[in-house]
């Protein structure tokens, strides 16, 4: 009684304490990658918490060249010295786990752990499965698994709405008193089919986190299971000493990973993700961290082969056709003088970001996480399910549906940890051609009405449409080289119910054409008179 | 729309009917004659504007102490000023200051943008602008501040969504930059009253020219101060590059805005009857384009 007593009273270890040090600024910065509505923060706070996510620098990394790639690397050569500290203090889902269970302990009582095997079938099937996957040129297991990924995506479908809510709330209150020093933010991109699968991984997260700890990082998560390989030989590691152990069992039953086996004083270091509560834990302070070359192979092989993989992958086809497109948008009633008839045209797949260079890059490189969706201030970029078939599940597409690309933005580059979308200059990005135009003249409302519109030629930034004076009235016209397919035309199009001009996406993207220019200075002296010619 | 903005309404139609009607502003009795319209070249923004609202009788005649201004710009673009699709921030900025000075409790300042509002509220230098001079930038791009009203004398837009601020305003002043406009030829005050509204694809819907003209007899700004400082005379209402726009640094200004528009288009260059919502908003009694019917006083500086 007398040593629980004490052990009650000392605070944490040092190296537990600069764990959650670490995890609370990774898990701060990742949050605010994806919650930032107003674009607030400075863009070394982004980067720095997307440095470090392994998957999308890995990524990145095969793409590009460049700083954001050398993130996986260190983290790499962190993991082989000092284990998995990836996965308790950067990986924002595993510290998004962490929380859940501190919440239940917090609540009711701690989660009773004990050793238990490692399920290596299941982890290093789908670690292969998703290798395969992705040398197939499939992102389809990355992004069903890649845990970055998933909290992004969670983050964006759950938790922004309720920000946004939050931040309109408290605009509206301040707007009572007359101050409008919180800008409102419109509650776009609300997809049924997202918020339904993030649920439901939110749910599979929780529950595990609640009953069996990581057993999602030591199971599913193929970034845990690659860093668990790497771990195995780590030098810097949990050690138990024998000759300190009075084998009260404590460190085992405080193992989030279910990982310390004290009846044979093996610690299986693969799945050890250094949280370093059984240091604290430990009465006789026989649990160390510290420095120990590996003598022996401290598990037992795993007997037989993966055989799991195609159950996995048939699982993850299965979640994904579950999940249809997104519902159609709410019915709003309009005027209509006269309807229009012919149908704008399907095409194999959506508008690719600027910077996504083409189907196969971006579609290859891109994990779903929705950091560009959460960046993107025109709010075109909206996440999608299966726009780009199942191989490219998740990946976001210019939706001109919710507004246009701005021209003199570039922020979906910047947001991308990937390189799925490579991050241009804003010059460089203003040339970018990731569609042309195309004009359906029988749906115009200038033709079938004879009254004037234009909104199309208004809100081009380039003038690749312009209206052509016909009779009494002006009709568009277009003029593909210098269109940058940035959807403004087809957005603001108000014609019923078919668009009347509609931009079509390049399966690689173009260099557009500069506007033609010339210098009107001149001109102004030949008004004559008095100068104000009234 | 509430009982509030509907008495205000009803008045300041009744006012705006009655003054038209009446061939104001010679009949109202006591009244000192001011310029229908007042012209300036040849300055910068904040002066023009200082000479010009002097010209017109001081902004103590529009705004009396403890009323709330609203200030209309153009801000539709993410485009810098010397773009000129938006209206010049100089100007905007001293129109608030102005408006402070002479008593007003509180002004504001919003436009339903095109482009990514606040990004437009910010390069368009506007924000800035309205901060330093102690104005408020108000949100335009938010549903819930668009009230449904009646446009009782229109002929297609009987009814329309508009921002409470320009229903609730004591005084309104719409400050549109004046340029070349793919659809309507010309912007200038009527049109830029677009952004005060929700659904802009309603109007290009039905009758794009006859909604411009029917939306403004709804109310008649307290004053129309058109920016043509630096112009955009092609490719409009955006321009692709600084090359679309000349320097012709003048100012116009006039409680008519019919004639303001009128003596815009003749300062740009075009005919005023080649813009067909000119002529339908004089025929609903908007105001007038005969300008040799007004008091007009030109200033050169």
């Amino acid at each position: 009684m007398s040593r629980a007593a004490s052990r009650k009273k000392r605070s944490a270890s040092p190296l537990k304490r600069l764990r959650v040090f670490l995890a609370g600024g990774f898990f701060l910065s990742i949050n605010i990658v994806f919650l930032d509505i107003h674009g607030a923060v400075p863009q070394w706070i982004y980067d720095t918490g997307v440095y470090f996510q392994f998957l999308p620098s890995l990524l990145y990394a095969t793409r590009a060249f460049g700083i954001a790639a050398t993130g996986c690397i260190l983290v790499l050569g962190l993991t082989l010295v000092f284990g998995r500290i990836y996965c308790s203090s950067v990986c924002p889902l595993g510290i998004f786990m962490d929380m859940i269970a501190f919440l239940k302990k917090k609540a009711t009582r701690p989660i009773h752990h004990r050793y238990a095997p490692p399920r290596n079938m299941i982890r290093y099937g789908l670690l292969m499965c998703t290798m395969l996957c992705f040398a197939s040129g499939s992102m389809l297991m990355i992004n069903l698994l890649d845990p970055f990924s998933n909290f992004g995506r969670m983050a964006v479908a759950l938790v922004k709405p309720l920000v946004i809510l939050g931040n309109n709330g408290a605009a509206y209150a301040l707007e009572m008193a007359g101050n409008y020093d919180i800008p409102p933010h419109p509650l776009k991109g609300l997809h049924l089919g997202m918020i339904g699968f993030t649920l439901g991984f939110a749910a599979l997260v929780c529950s595990l986190a609640l009953t069996r700890g990581r057993l999602y990082c030591n199971t599913i998560c193929p970034v845990g299971a690659f860093l668990g390989l790497c771990a195995k030989a780590a030098p810097v590691k949990i050690l138990i000493k024998e000759n300190d152990c009075i084998g009260c069992g404590k460190c085992e039953r405080i193992c989030k990973s279910d990982c310390i086996d004290l009846k044979d004083r093996i610690i299986d270091h693969s799945r050890c993700v250094a949280c370093f509560n059984c240091l604290d834990t430990c009465p006789t302070g026989a649990a160390v961290y510290g420095y120990s070359l590996p003598l022996a192979a401290p598990i037992p092989p795993s007997e037989g082969h993966p055989t799991h993989t195609r159950r996995g992958f048939l699982a993850a086809v299965g979640t994904a056709l579950a999940l249809l497109p997104r519902a159609s948008e709410g019915i709003e009633t309009v005027k209509v003088t006269i309807p229009n008839k012919i149908q704008v045209p399907l095409f194999p797949h959506p508008i690719l970001p600027p910077g996504a260079l083409s189907l196969d890059h971006f579609t290859g490189t891109c994990t779903g996480c929705h950091a560009c969706v959460a960046r993107c201030p025109a709010h075109v970029l909206q996440p999608g399910i299966t726009q780009y078939g199942l191989a490219g599940l998740f990946m976001p597409f210019l939706d001109p549906g919710s507004g246009f690309c701005n021209l003199n933005c570039n922020l979906c580059g910047q947001a991308c940890p990937t390189h799925a979308i490579t991050s241009f200059s804003l010059e460089e990005k203003k040339t970018i051609q990731t569609g042309v135009v195309k004009f359906i003249r029988d749906n115009c409302i200038v033709v079938l009405q004879k009254t004037d519109c234009g909104a199309c030629s208004e809100h081009c930034p380039t003038k690749a449409v312009t209206m052509v004076t016909e009779g009494k009235v002006k009709v568009p016209k277009v003029n593909e080289k210098i269109c940058l397919g940035c959807g403004a035309c087809e957005h603001v199009c108000p014609a019923k119910p078919n668009k009347s001009i509609y931009v079509h996406p390049h399966t690689v993207h173009k260099k557009a054409e500069a506007p033609p220019s010339r210098r009107l200075e001149i001109e102004v002296p030949a008004q004559g008179g008095d100068g104000f010619n009234f | 729309m509430d009982r509030r903005s509907f008495l205000k309404n009803t008045v300041n139609l009744t006012i705006g009917a009655g003054a038209v009607m009446a061939g104001y502003p010679k009949t109202l009795l006591s009244a000192p004659e001011y310029p229908d319209i007042t012209a300036l070249m040849g300055g910068e923004p904040k002066t023009m504007f200082d000479k010009g609202i002097e010209a017109m009788g001081g902004m103590r005649r529009f705004v009396k102490p403890n009323q709330t201004v609203v200030i209309k710009p153009n801000i539709g673009w993410d485009t810098a000023p010397e773009r000129a699709a938006n209206t010049n921030p100089d100007l905007i900025m001293q129109m608030v200051k102005q408006s402070l000075d002479a008593g007003a409790g509180k002004v504001y300042v919003f436009d339903h943008t095109c482009d990514a509002w606040q990004r437009c509220y910010e390069r368009s230098g506007i924000k800035h602008g309205v901060k330093e001079a102690g104005g408020t930038m108000v949100p335009g791009n938010s549903t819930r501040h668009y009230q449904k009203i009646q446009v009782p004398r229109a002929k297609v837009l009987k009814q329309v969504e508009a921002h409470e601020l320009f229903l609730e305003a004591d005084v309104f002043i719409n400050v549109p930059v004046l340029k070349n406009h793919s659809s309507t030829g010309l912007t200038m005050g009527m049109k830029n009253l677009m952004g005060v509204v929700w659904d802009r694809g309603w109007w290009h819907r039905n009758d794009l020219h006859q909604c411009i003209a029917d939306f403004a007899t709804y109310r008649v700004p307290d004053l129309t101060v058109i920016d043509a400082y630096r112009v955009l005379k092609v490719n409009g209402p955006r321009g692709v590059s600084i090359n679309d726009t000349v320097l012709m640094k003048a100012l116009l200004m006039s409680t008519d805005p019919v004639a303001a528009d009128t003596a815009a288009a003749r300062m740009f260059g075009m005919d005023p009857s080649q813009i067909s919502y000119m002529k339908k908003a004089q025929d609903l009694g908007v105001g007038t384009m005969d300008l040799s019917s007004l008091n007009i006083r030109k200033i050169r500086i």
